[in-house]
Parts: C-alpha cells; structure tokens; sequence
C-alpha cells in the first residue's frame, strides 16, 4: 500500500476506534464527575454491554436489537452499582474497592456463563466498500456514525436540556444542589446509568469487530483510563478530543513502526501523564 | 531389631492393612469385575474454561470414551482404569497446581497433559519432580526438546515437525515469497522460526514478519503492511478466534484475492469456517473434520471411534461444538497406548516405570481402532511422536483434505537425548 | 503450623499458604499502615521470582539468592517509589495498576529475558516437600516478627499517622515521602521474597507472576482478613487459597466472581475483615464475663 493510501486508511480506522473510546471515557467522566471517584468496574460494563449483544443474537436471530439492550441493559447495572456506592461516596478508596470487586464479581460471572472460550459475531452488514486499495466494511463506518451521533446528543443533553442542568449542578456542589431542592440522590442515579448506558452501547457497538472474552473490559480499561486522564478527569470534551487522537496515533504507529514498543511508549506516557498531570486528583 | 520394634512394626502394618480393607470395601474398589487389585488411576489436564475450552471438551470425551471402552473389555491388565481430571482454565499457573493436584492429592499414576503449551511447560517439572509419566499434548518444540525429561512422551506432532513435514508442499504449490503474520509469543516466534528457516534454506524470501502483540483486536493496521505486490503468501501464525479474526479482516481488505492465504495448526481447529473471508484458505491438520476426507484404509476404525465419542461425519458434535481434529484424538490414543505399554512391559507399580519407559520408546503404531488417527511411531531418543499430516482447504464452506504427508516427512534433528 | 502431615498435597498446601499469606503481608503493609492502595505489588513479586531463578543460574546458593531477592525487590521498590507516592489516593492505584499490566507485557514481550507466558525452569535440585515447608515457615515466622517490630516501631506510628492525617505529621515534622517510600520498597521487599520463595520451591517461573490478578489477590485476601494487622492477610490468603484447592467447586470458574462478591460483601459489612469478627467475637466473650 502506499503511503498516502495508509495514512488515508489508518486515519479511518482511527476515526472507527475513536468513536468507541469517545464513548467510553465520555460515560467514564459522566461518572467520575458525579461521584467523584473512579469507577473500575467501566471496563466490565463496556463487557456485558458486548455478551449482551451476543446473547440478544444468539436469541433473537438478529444483532440489531441490542443497539438498544445493551445500553439499557448496563445502565440498569450501572444504577445497581451506583446505589451501592452512594452510602460512601466521599471515601475514594472505598469506592475503588468496591467497584473492584463489582469488576470482579462481573468479570466472573461472563466467565462462568460464557465459558471463557472468545466468542465472535459475524458483521451485520457484509459488504465493504473499496477505499484507497483496500476493503473497509460498512459496518465500520455505521459505527462510528452512531458514536458521532450518540456525542453529539449527549452535548446537547448536557448543555441544553434541563437534566443536563442538573447533572452539572449536582457535579459542581452537590451540597448546595440538595439545599434547592434538587434530588441529589436521583440524579446521582441518572447519572451512573448513563455512564453505564454509554459503556454499554460502546460495547454493543465493538461487538462484530473483536473477539468477545470475559476480561475484554479490563483490557480497555487500561486504554480508557489513559485517556480520561490525558483529557483531564471529569472533563469529557477534551477527553473526546484525546480519544480521536490516541486512537488514530495508534493506528498510524502500528501501520508504519513496531506496535509492541508502541503500547509500551503509550503505557509510559500515561504514568508520566497521571503522575504530573492535571485534573482533579483526589 | 528386637522384639519390641518387630511388634510394632507387625503391628502398624496389621492395622494398615485392615485399614486398607476397610476403606477399600467401603469405597467398593474390590467389586468382581475388572480388578481384584487396585484401578490404574490416571489424571488429566484438559482445558474446560477459557480460551481453549473447545479443545477441553473433546479431550474429556475422547479420554472417558477411551476409559469406558478399556474397561468393558477388562481394564488394563485385569485392572480398572480410574480417569480424574482437573480444569487448567486455560492458565499455565493453575494448570501446573492442577497437575500438583493430580499426582499427590488424587494419585494419578500417569497424566495425560494438556493442549496448551505454557501448561505443559510448567507441569513438567512436577512430573520430573514426583516422577510421573506425562503426555502433554501442546505443541511448543521444547516440550520433547531442551525442556522435555525421559518421563514426558508426546505422540503428536511438535510446531517443527509441522514445519519439517509441510515447508516443501507449500513452497512447490502456494509460493516461495512469505509474508508471515504471527502471534508475538513463545509460541508464534518459534512456528515463525521453524518455518522461516526452512523456507530461506531452501532458497525462499520471507518478504516480511509482522509481529502481533497478544490481545490484538484491531487486525487492520498490521495487515495494512503486506506487500501483496512482492508476496505470493501470507502465512498466518496465530491461534483460535485471532486467526479467524485475521483471516475476516483479510477477506473483508481483499487480501484473499491478491494472495494465497495460509495458517498453521490452530488456525481452524474447532472453529467455523462457513464465511465469506475464508473460502481458500490453506492449513494444515493431524486428522481430517470430515469423516468423507479420511483415507479409506481408516475409514472402518474412523466409523466406530466417532461413534463412540459422539462425532458426527461432518465434524460437529453435541451441540454443534465443532471438534478440534488435530487433536482430540490424542487422549483416545495415548490412553490405549498406555494399556499396550503397560502390559507389555509387565508394570505394577510405581517402582516399574522406568520399565513402563522403556516399552514406550521407539514404540510403532498402526492404524486401528485403538489408533485411528493412523499409523505413528515415537522416536526413542526425544520421545517424540511422529504421525501423518493433512493440507486442507476452504472450499464452498467446508474443510477438503489436498494431500497427506507420510510420518517421516516430519523428522527434524532431535533437541535433546533422553 | 503442624510439623506432621497426612500426605504431600497438604504440605504443599500449607506452603503456599504462607507465601500467599506473606505476599499479602506485603500489601497490608503499604495499604493498611501506610494507607497506599498499591495495585503493584505483583510487579515485585514478579522482580523477585526472577532474581531468585537468575541468582541460582549464577551459581549463588539459595540462601545467598534469597537474599539477593530480597534486596533486589527493595531497591526496585525503593525506585519505584521515590516516583509515585507523591500521587494520591486513586491516581496512586491507578499507576500500580497501569504498572502492574506494563510490567506484565514487557515480561511477556522479553521471552529471552523470562521465557515469557511459558516460563523458565529454576536449576537446582529437588530438596523434598518438607524441606520447602520448613524453609518458607522459618522465614515467614522472621518476616511477621519483623514487621510486628516494626508498625510498633516509631516508623510504624510514623506510617499510621500520616495515613490517618498527613498535614498534622507534616506539621510534626515527618517527611511524608521518605516514609512512604520506606514502607513502599520493604512491601516490595517482602512481596519479593514470596515471589522468589514461590519459584524455588515449585522450580518454574514465569511471566504470569507479573499478571494484575496476582495483585488482585493480595489486595482481596488482605481486606477479607483484616486491613492494618499483622494476621489479616495470613486469615484471608489462608482461607482462600485453602478453598480453591480443595473445594472442587471452587477450583474453577467460581473463583473470580466469589472473590469479587467477598470484597463487596466485606466491604460493607465487615469492614475490618475476619480479624474484625474474631476481635468482636473475643470482646463479647470478655465482656459477658465482665457483667
């Protein structure tokens, strides 16, 4: 392939993987703003989110449905999780354990009913289009398609609509948004399942494209984490911007240099990042 | 020695034995069939969680199919054939406390090893260590190599053994110009090695090796890299869903249509390959999935032995589990292997096996029933194991079998001398 | 502690319970004294199982690659430390984590260096299960006595207070960091020795010691038996690794998600671990006798 050829495709796939980590760090930030703690088991709901969409095919014959499961399916999960964290809210290493062990408690549960064997979906949409000498499926432009789609209306509900309001005001003083009357208890609810309904649908989204294994969540966990930090924690625009970025410098990296000595530069920076970094540590 | 330790000693052997007895009667191991003595327990370290579960699940059958039909016909040497196993979960540190678990907590006489190579490699030094004779079944060279010990006898093939037997077919028939795509790992970089080599010694060019971190989701970027314009090939090293996931990326680029395509052992096994991407795809195989592909000398044992172990002729089983042909033959056979060497060699006990070894090595196998994988022989100096291999190939949906290559067509220099 | 066994799958047992009990030591002893929630502590049980397999490749007899594995683990902690406890709470988590995993790959990506996911065989020759056992309870009985010394010791109130208030000990005088790194890089130490106790006795290394899940463990076992003592993490290490291996059910896929609940369930309901239920237990007991 020439050089133009794949910088044009690494820059497409790039832009394919970015959208999911956009999604996934945005539901990430949604949390981290609300509870102010770092939710571990994220990478687990990105997870069921994935066997989900497997299950509702395997069931219902089709993989289309569950664009709309998955999502509910986890944020429900993640409203469980959030009413389990709420009593101890302000103690962070609390709340890191607890949701440790609900990523534990999740990830083994898929490996108990699933088995542990990598699963795979085939495409739902089988045709490819040819671009710069090279097939690229349908299915991969959907995807990031609905990503750009599902950002863009959760700019507008954060920024326009009156739950969008609230969502802000409880994040910046949650003391205060109780005092007027807002249900902070409720919105801190809202909140976490839609954290979780955006993980969910990322990992219904990834599904056709990889292979589905219990500790998937936890691979990009790691990813996730990098990049929420990189944009600063909580700041869910900037951690779009770095997601885009990220996904597609990897994706150019692992055309044109060494992948492995890539991850572990990308690893590096990220310590470096969240060690001197910016963004609320505590 | 006076009296007094010679009465206790009568004594403390008295009450074991009644003690023996008595648990012996209660757990019913005097019943009249096939032993008035103690069963043969033999262990078995079979996959039944995580990645390689689907080759679990036939092994288990493969083994108990055995162990039945051993024991219907009066054990081994009139001795019953006891089969514990235990789930490695596809992780060579639970697999190597699960071997421990065999030998001293469940009294396995003799183990029957794992598919994966990182549980047999770190199993064999606990069959080293208490002395157990081991069967590993993962095929990472070293096993029978600088790792391997006179305990441990592998009847099918190593990764250089596929290399030995299939580099010179896929050289005369799919091209001499590589590029090889593989799985950066112990296991990848020494197929990458095994075949490589041979390929360049016989005047061939690897175009390019494009290493693959572990956990690869996204096969796009590195198959960006082949040079279809300079390779005939594209040589794929990579294991379960990852190569199938490889080989649908391929299709989905078109990379099938520029270059023949072709991936080593564990490419297909268990896997479906019904889809688009991977009609033409080239591998190799120990057995053929389809019952209609095996040579007809075999066809008749073939019949019964799928039978018994619930395989249908187009490869599937119960559930639509599709078999992991190359391989879950093993258990069957080296279970009656077992049986053949023991008798043969007179073994009672644990003290004989050094008596049970020797029978072992350089031993020759027919096609059979007992071997329907067909005829194979172990070579005395690695206690390697040396069988028939298969080129196959997608075709309208289903595995063809191309060629077969003779036993001693995978006969490479020995690494160790046991 | 019985000298006198059934059989030889006990003995290996009981060994694996104290170098599991001692590796969660390690944790206890950065989390539960010195309030760092370390996710790492894989990474030097990982440094240490390679020291010990180098240490007898070049020659040095175990007690000399002991120590030497020792020493290795703490240095490395030492550096280690001296660049992250200055994080905080969750970020401090975060980078053992991130470290833990990267330390992981780059074991698995440097196959000539540790044989990678299949290993390599530590030399020497087999000494006998029960010369194992012993070994591992002679240090492990130093060890605990050691770290008993030392969280009465004034590093130990030291430790305690600047976990329960650092302003104030900063206000007193104590140098935050040198203390966290002193307490950080013995835990690497220790969870070093267990390491390189691990590979010699089971005569196998490899690169799944540096796996996140061994870190996973020793946080878990910790807070099952008991955060801030001296025994917590020989209860819960105990409990658990005596429970996967014997109990069938639990030898297999049960195990994570049994792991995961136990934390939560401690968590919030027993939030001092299994030490906090016996001392209520003892308390009860001595309080009714009171009345």
């Amino acid at each position: 392939m020439e050089v133009i050829s794949k910088i044009a495709f690494g820059l497409l796939n790039g832009a394919v993987w970015g959208s999911v980590l956009a999604l996934l760090s945005s539901g990430l930030n949604v949390v981290f703003g609300l509870m102010g703690a770092v939710n571990v088991a994220h990478g687990s709901f990105y997870m069921i989110g994935a066997f989900t969409s497997l299950v509702v095919f395997e069931g219902l014959g089709t993989f289309w449905p569950s664009l709309a499961i998955s999502p509910l399916v986890v944020g429900l999960l993640a409203v469980l999780v959030g009413a389990i964290i709420r009593p101890v809210r302000g103690k962070t290493l609390v709340v890191v354990m607890i949701t440790f062990g609900a990523m534990l408690t999740l990830q083994g549960s898929a490996l108990i009913i699933w088995g542990g064997r990598p699963r795979r979906l085939p495409l739902p949409i089988l045709e490819s289009f040819s671009i710069f000498g090279s097939g690229y499926s349908y299915y991969r432009l959907l995807v990031a398609a609905l990503s750009g789609l599902v950002l863009l209306s959760l700019w507008f509900l954060l920024r326009r609509s009156s739950l969008g309001v609230l969502l802000r005001a409880v994040r910046t003083d949650s003391q205060l948004s109780q005092s007027i009357g807002i249900p902070v208890q409720k919105i801190n609810l809202i909140g976490f399942g839609l954290g979780g309904g955006l993980a969910g649908l990322s990992g219904a989204l990834i599904a056709p494209l990889v292979s589905l294994t219990p500790d998937m969540g936890l691979r990009i966990f790691a990813t996730v984490f990098l990049i929420v930090i990189l944009g600063g924690l909580g700041r869910i625009w900037q951690a779009t911007l770095v997601a885009f970025v990220f996904a597609a410098t990897r994706s150019l990296a692992t055309a044109f240099l060494d992948p492995t000595k890539g991850l572990i530069l990308t690893f590096f920076i990220a310590i470096l990042a969240i060690l001197f970094g910016s963004g609320t540590g505590e | 020695m006076n009296n007094g330790d010679w009465d206790r000693l009568t004594r403390r052997s008295f009450l074991k034995g009644l003690l023996g007895t008595g648990i012996g009667i209660l757990t019913g191991s005097f019943s009249l069939q096939a032993s008035a003595v103690s069963p043969i327990t033999v262990g078995l370290q079979v996959e039944l969680t995580g990645g390689l579960s689907t080759y679990g699940y036939w092994h288990l059958k493969s083994a108990r199919a055995a162990a039945k039909k051993i024991n219907s016909e009066g054990g081994i040497a009139g001795r019953k054939v006891k089969l514990v196993h235990e789930d490695t979960e596809t992780d060579p540190a639970t697999g190597s406390r699960k071997m421990r678990r065999l030998v001293l907590k469940r009294g396995a006489d003799v183990v029957l090893g794992s598919q994966h190579s990182g549980v047999c490699l770190a199993s064999i030094p606990v069959s080293r260590r208490f002395s157990v004779p081991y069967f590993p079944i993962g095929e990472a060279t070293q096993i029978t190599g600088n790792r391997g010990h006179k305990y441990v006898f592998r009847t099918n093939y190593s990764v250089e053994a596929h290399a030995q037997s299939g580099y010179s077919w896929v050289m005369e028939n799919l091209g001499t110009n590589w590029s090889v795509i593989y799985a950066n790992y112990a296991m990848g970089q020494s197929a990458l090695k095994e075949w490589s080599s041979r390929l360049q010694a016989e005047g061939g060019n690897l175009i390019q090796s494009i290493a693959v971190p572990q956990g690869t989701d996204d096969f796009g970027p590195y198959l960006q890299k082949v040079n279809s314009d300079k390779s005939d090939l594209l040589f794929i090293i990579l294991y379960g869903p990852d190569a199938l996931g490889c080989v649908r990326r391929a299709g989905e680029m078109g990379l099938n249509n520029e270059l023949e395509v072709f991936g080593n052992t564990g490419s297909v096994e268990a896997l479906d390959v019904d889809f688009p991407g991977a009609e033409g795809l080239w591998s190799v195989t120990n057995y053929p999935r389809r019952l209609e592909e095996i040579p007809d000398e075999l066809k008749s044992f073939n019949r019964e032995f799928r039978d018994k172990v619930e395989l249908r002729p187009d490869g599937s089983g119960p559930g639509g589990k599709i078999v992991d042909a190359s391989h879950f033959w093993v258990p069957w056979e080296n279970l009656h292997l077992i049986k053949m060497a023991i008798e043969s060699s007179g073994w009672r006990e644990k003290k004989d096996h050094p008596r049970l070894i020797k029978q072992l090595e350089g031993i020759s196998l027919q096609g059979s029933l007992e071997h329907p994988q067909g005829e194979k022989y172990i070579r005395q100096m690695d206690h390697q194991g040396f069988h028939a291999q298969y080129i196959q190939r997608v075709e309208e949906g289903v595995l063809r079998i191309k060629k077969r290559l003779a036993p001693d067509s995978g006969e490479y220099e020995p690494h160790s001398s046991l | 502690m019985l000298p006198i066994f059934a059989g030889r799958f006990q003995l290996v047992l009981f060994t694996e319970i104290l170098i599991w009990g001692t590796y969660a030591l390690s944790f206890d002893l950065v989390f539960g004294y010195a309030g760092l929630l370390s996710f790492g502590q894989s990474i030097f049980f990982g440094i240490g199982g390679y020291s010990i397999l180098y240490g007898l490749k070049l020659g040095f007899g175990p007690g000399v690659s002991l120590l030497v594995v020792f020493l290795v683990a703490c240095i490395a902690g030492m550096v280690i430390g001296a660049a992250v406890v200055r994080a905080e709470g969750s970020r401090f988590f975060l980078i053992t984590l991130v470290g833990s995993i990267l330390f992981y790959i780059l074991a698995v990506d440097n196959s000539w260096l540790t044989g990678g996911t299949d290993g390599m065989v530590v030399p020497g020759k087999f000494l006998g299960l029960e010369r194992y056992y012993y070994l591992v309870l002679a240090i492990t009985l130093v060890l605990v006595g050691l770290v008993w010394l030392l969280v009465n010791s004034p590093l130990g109130l030291g430790l305690k207070l600047i976990r329960d208030n650092k302003e104030r000990a900063r206000l007193l005088g104590y140098s935050v960091k040198k203390f966290r790194v002193m307490a950080f890089s013995i835990g690497a130490g220790i969870a070093g020795l267990a390491g390189g106790l691990y590979g010699y006795t089971t005569g196998f290394v490899s690169a799944g010691f540096f796996h996140w899940t061994k870190s996973a463990d020793a946080v878990v076992w910790t807070v099952l038996g008991g955060t801030g003592t001296v025994f917590g993490p020989f209860l819960g290490a105990g409990l658990l690794t005596f429970v996967r291996n014997t109990v069938s059910a639990m030898t297999g896929k049960f195990y994570t998600a049994t792991l995961g609940l136990l934390l939560i369930a401690t968590i919030i309901v027993f939030p001092d671990g299994l030490t906090g239920i016996f001392q209520k237990l003892l308390e009860e007991i001595g309080g009714s006798s009171d009345e």
